[in-house]
């Protein structure tokens, strides 16, 4: 990946103003992230890219005016230009946001918000370099980072001008409808027997059928966790894993127990489970109900479809955190 | 559907000059009440406010004594002495509306603490607005009811506007979930034009209530189509107000537009199905006008009965 035709004096900002707020606050204890906190990191990340010589920002808009109190104290300091999105607080602002940000050609783009947010953004981008933030829940993907280091991060990095030292290819599951690529999704893709999307997020182990995972980690919570719980060990990086819950034929059934969710620890009975290597297509074994991708029920499918899943490990370019501020 | 047709007859007989004083109606909105409702049993309570036709329909009201009341008859839930904001029915758990805002929130509260003295089984539900959530009866109410683990929901009709004024202007917060966290207890931002979303939220917050574990806020974002309201002085669309271009936009996620979709996808019902129901509940709800038209005024001298209890009966 070439970094020359790249504008490294500027970044975008993309902050979801609706993670952090679902139903799992209510079925499980995870916590609201509420604006203020959000408006707070974003202030603090103003003060990284200015000490570090970030020019503009790109700035996906939204009804909360989240990255208002940042624009009106460095606005001497910082060009920000709020993209023009026509429209705000929904999936296609983000998707709108993230295009005109690729366009222009920014030095990477900074995503605070979850799983689900991340996934979003790198799938309507190509090349440009993305450092996603922990602001949701049951996250696994973006990383826990305080804001000010986040704004450093991102402003040494446009520093360094080296996308291919300083970045990481991530991995992700495609989700196909016969030959057909219809989503994908950075963590898991969870197969559920649940009809509908309604409040979106999963959290009933009844209702899972099967999983399909990318990325695992020992302090990782959601679905996901059910992974490491099998494995014990870090996934190899052209690797994903399959899992099927369910009353096994053998007379040593296999359970165990997985943070499913913020302080939820469920006993999960798997029928079966293997790894799975790079482009390997994997049929979906249910023929209707929902795939949620990274935490969210998002396709709906009936029998008239036929869902598969395969392991493309050419994701979305992230910045390398640890490296680029040790330099 | 049975409160979308409901509410287009009211307003048509409001145009023939048959039903007198204001008049809210629900449409946009209806995939809150329908949601919730549907996670309730019949001896759960309900509490409404001003802009509640769609509460008790959705609660299994009868809609002939729904349209009675609003039209001021005799038949009517409260002997066509209530009018709109009046259609009470105790025997299924509907406490009644209010016209003072906020108000419903500490009865549904305090039926929610008898519950828990009485040490029964049912919990209360209630529907305030984005502009009541700003009331200090509302902040009372949940203060309590969480200190005492009161088994209640709060659903907030977050509909983005109290009367004209845009809930960004008033609230303090972006979303009125995000307050939940003050009290202590589970705040849920919802998808208020998606019913099953509404009914998901719901039940978890009916298992959170009945289980001994306390109040639940759930924000339902939704969106009136009319104006505040028909028959008081016209209130009228400006562009300080809302645009025609952001009502088109909330109407096409209509919320029965989006169930109807869900549920042909998942082949649960066929178009020729939902048509069917179409025209048989068009039909309840012009037998329900007619009933209503049929139904006499009450007499003059009815007007203080039913009023007063008689305190020393129960004294």
């Amino acid at each position: 990946m070439d970094s020359k035709d790249r504008d490294f004096s500027s970044v975008g900002i993309i902050a979801n103003p609706l993670s952090g707020k679902d139903i799992r606050r209510l079925v499980a204890s995870a916590s609201v992230v509420s604006t203020h906190m959000k408006s707070n990191e974003i202030l603090k990340l103003y003060a990284g890219l200015v000490a570090y010589g970030i020019k503009k920002v790109y700035v996906m808009p939204d009804y909360s005016d989240i990255s208002r109190r940042a624009r009106e104290q460095y606005s001497e300091k910082i060009e920000t230009i709020l993209i023009n999105t026509n429209i705000l607080d929904a999936e296609e602002t983000t998707i709108r946001a993230a295009k005109k940000m690729e366009a222009n050609k920014v030095g990477c783009i900074i995503v605070f918000g979850g799983d689900g947010t991340c996934r979003l953004v790198s799938k309507h981008i190509n090349t440009t370099p993305i450092l996603p933030v922990s602001t949701g829940t049951n996250n696994l993907f973006p990383l826990n980072l305080e804001g000010t280091v986040v704004g450093i991060a991102a402003a040494k990095f446009c520093l360094l001008k080296n996308i291919k030292k300083y970045c990481t290819r991530e991995k992700k599951l495609e989700i196909y409808d016969g030959n057909n690529l219809i989503d994908s999704s950075l963590v898991d893709v969870v197969i559920t027997k649940t009809p509908y999307i309604g409040s979106r997020a999963i959290w009933d182990i009844k209702n899972i059928d099967e999983l399909f995972i990318a990325k695992i980690s020992h302090e990782g919570i959601g679905f996901s966790s059910i992974g490491y719980s099998l494995l014990k060990k870090d996934l190899d990086f052209n690797k994903g894993i399959h899992i099927t819950l369910g009353e096994n034929d053998y007379n040593n059934p296999q359970k165990i127990m997985s943070a499913i969710a913020p302080g939820k620890i469920e006993e999960i009975e798997i029928q079966g489970w293997k790894e799975f290597d790079n482009n390997n297509e994997i049929a979906v074994k249910l023929s209707s109900g929902t795939v949620a991708l990274d935490g969210e029920r998002t396709i709906e499918f009936s029998s008239s479809q036929k869902i598969s899943v395969k392991l493309n490990i050419e994701g979305p370019y992230c910045l390398k955190v640890k490296e680029i501020l040790s330099t | 559907m049975r409160i979308r047709l409901f509410e287009s007859a009211l307003i048509e007989c409001q145009k023939l000059g048959e039903i007198v004083g204001s008049l809210h109606t629900y449409i946009g909105e209806e995939a809150v009440a329908v949601g919730a409702c549907v996670a309730l049993n019949d001896d759960d309570y309900i509490a409404g406010n001003h802009r509640s036709h769609g509460h008790p329909i959705a609660k299994g009201g009868d809609i002939n004594k729904a349209m009675a009341e609003i039209f001021g008859k005799r038949d009517g839930y409260c002997k066509g002495k209530g009018g709109s904001m009046h259609l009470a029915d105790f025997s299924i758990g509907i406490l009644g509306e209010s016209g003072i805002v906020a108000s419903s929130v500490p009865v549904a509260t305090g039926a929610a603490l008898a519950s828990k003295l009485k040490n029964e089984d049912f919990i209360s539900l209630v529907f305030f607005g984005d502009g009541a959530s700003n009331q200090g009866a509302c902040h009372e109410s949940m203060n309590l009811a969480a200190l005492w683990k009161l088994p209640v929901i709060f659903v907030c009709e977050n509909n983005q506007f109290a009367v004209t004024t845009s809930y960004k202007d008033s609230v303090s917060v972006d979303h009125i979930s995000d307050r939940a966290s003050a009290y202590g207890i589970p705040g849920v931002l919802v998808d208020g034009q998606d019913a099953l979303a509404m009914y998901e939220a719901t039940s978890e917050a009916v298992n959170r209530a009945r289980s001994g574990q306390g109040p639940t806020l759930i924000e339902g974002l939704t969106y009136r189509y009319e104006d505040h309201s028909l028959g008081l002085a016209s209130v009228r669309r400006d562009q300080s107000y809302r645009s025609d271009e952001e009502v088109e936009k909330w109407r096409k996620r209509d919320p029965i537009e989006v169930l109807k979709s869900n549920m042909m996808k998942q082949n649960i019902i066929t178009q020729k199905e939902f048509d069917e129901i179409e025209e048989k509940e068009k039909i309840s709800v012009e037998k329900a006008v007619d009933f209503a038209r049929k139904s006499p005024f009450p007499e003059p001298k009815e007007l203080y009965d039913d009023l007063f209890t008689d305190p020393i009966e129960y004294a």
